[in-house]
């Protein structure tokens, strides 16, 4: 597949800017877009738009030995320090800059870009305004709404089950973001389970947060802020031990759960949870 | 150990916020959100590092249905607990 100038982004050959909730982050380097167009979750996220933030991308000559099981994130004031398997980055929000390091072969490189771009994200996000968050999201008339819950709660199938009810944003991680206390969900590249599912970047207004809860008959029970607040707050995939960080995080989950209404869904293995959902539109 | 006269605070590491009078609170380090209940709460909001434990204690006791020897003893309780937990600062005095 090829991609116009326009939808790259960019004149530059060794560059591609990607997008998720408005946040443009550039990737510069030799054979960066043959890594990032090679994965088929990237395309609906290019963008022609200037960057936040510009991240020079090398390519190791051998495979190196990074032997790392999962991702390490070290998160201090506005940059990140990142290694996994196949890789290793840098990020400093603050500054618009960072470099990453991957492998010389493209299945592990993409790996690796692809664990980056999560973390780097989760950052950038919080500083512009939004979040990542870990849930499943859908856009359904023009509305959207998020479900979470922790792992096993039911993201994955409350997604499948939802396949011909709404245009699916993700089942693992959404975008999250404040327009002027106007909160929207985003679609992003970032998928759980169903990672052979279409990816989308299109967003709608935030108009629910539900909490995930198995059961076997369909009961939607309001959250009350304080405890909604801590829940959004847990299901945030940032660890900092930067309190300026957490503080604005918290902030950011205060707004939200002030602004959009939480409830607790509880819902059998079918789609009639949309039904009391669609009763509250 | 005198307690009622230490000024407690928010310990350093923590994030926090009142949401609808409840207080939610990150601990970055252990990745752990914390939620207080309605006394709870006010008694960390009350913990600004300017307030003596017996002036929250006596809040306390003024806005909770609860004898004054009590609410004393309870809010020294708690702010050692949060003392232990790392969720606040204080010393108490010999």
């Amino acid at each position: 597949m090829s991609y116009s100038k326009a939808e790259l982004g960019t004149e530059r050959e060794d560059e591609v800017r990607l997008d998720v909730a408005g946040v443009v982050l550039a990737l510069r380097g030799d054979g960066v877009r043959r890594t990032v167009l090679g994965a088929p979750q990237y395309p609906p996220f290019l963008s022609s738009a200037p960057s936040v933030a510009t991240v020079e991308v090398e390519r190791a000559e051998v495979n190196p030995v990074w032997t790392l099981p999962g991702p390490e994130v070290k998160l201090e004031g506005q940059s990140l320090s990142f290694g996994t398997f196949g890789g290793e980055a840098y990020l400093d929000a603050g500054a618009g800059s960072g470099w990453l390091r991957v492998a010389a072969d493209d299945h592990v490189a993409q790996g690796a870009l692809a664990n980056f771009l999560r973390v780097a994200y989760a950052l950038l996000l919080i500083h512009h305004g939004g979040f990542l968050f870990h849930s499943a999201g859908m856009i359904r008339d023009g509305r959207g709404y998020v479900f979470y819950g922790h792992s096993g709660s039911g993201k994955s199938t409350i997604t499948r089950l939802s396949r011909e009810q709404a245009t699916l944003l993700s089942d693992d991680l959404v975008a999250l973001r404040d327009y002027g206390g106007a909160w929207r969900v985003h679609g992003t590249p970032f998928w759980g389970e169903l990672r052979d599912y279409p990816r989308t970047a299109a967003s709608a207004p935030l108009r629910g947060l539900f909490s995930l809860v198995k059961a076997n008959d369909v009961a939607l029970e309001p959250l009350p802020s304080g405890l909604a607040a801590a829940d959004v707050v847990s299901s945030v995939p940032v660890t900092s031990t930067e309190p300026r960080l957490s503080t604005r995080l918290i902030d950011l989950c205060a707004d939200l759960v002030a602004r959009v209404p939480c409830y607790r869904l509880y819902f059998p293995r079918n789609d009639s949870f949309w039904r009391v959902i669609d009763e509250l539109a | 150990m005198n307690w009622l006269d230490a000024q407690p605070d928010k310990h350093p590491r923590t994030a926090s916020r009142l949401v609808d009078g409840e207080a939610v609170i990150i601990l970055p380090e252990e990745g752990v959100v914390r939620m207080l209940n309605q006394v709870g709460s006010r008694i960390w909001d009350l913990a600004d590092g300017t307030r003596p434990v017996r002036d929250i204690a006596e809040t306390i006791y003024g806005e909770f249905d609860v004898e004054r020897e009590q609410a004393r003893k309870e809010v020294v309780e708690f702010i050692q607990q949060m003392v232990e937990g790392e969720l606040l600062v204080a010393e108490a005095s010999l």
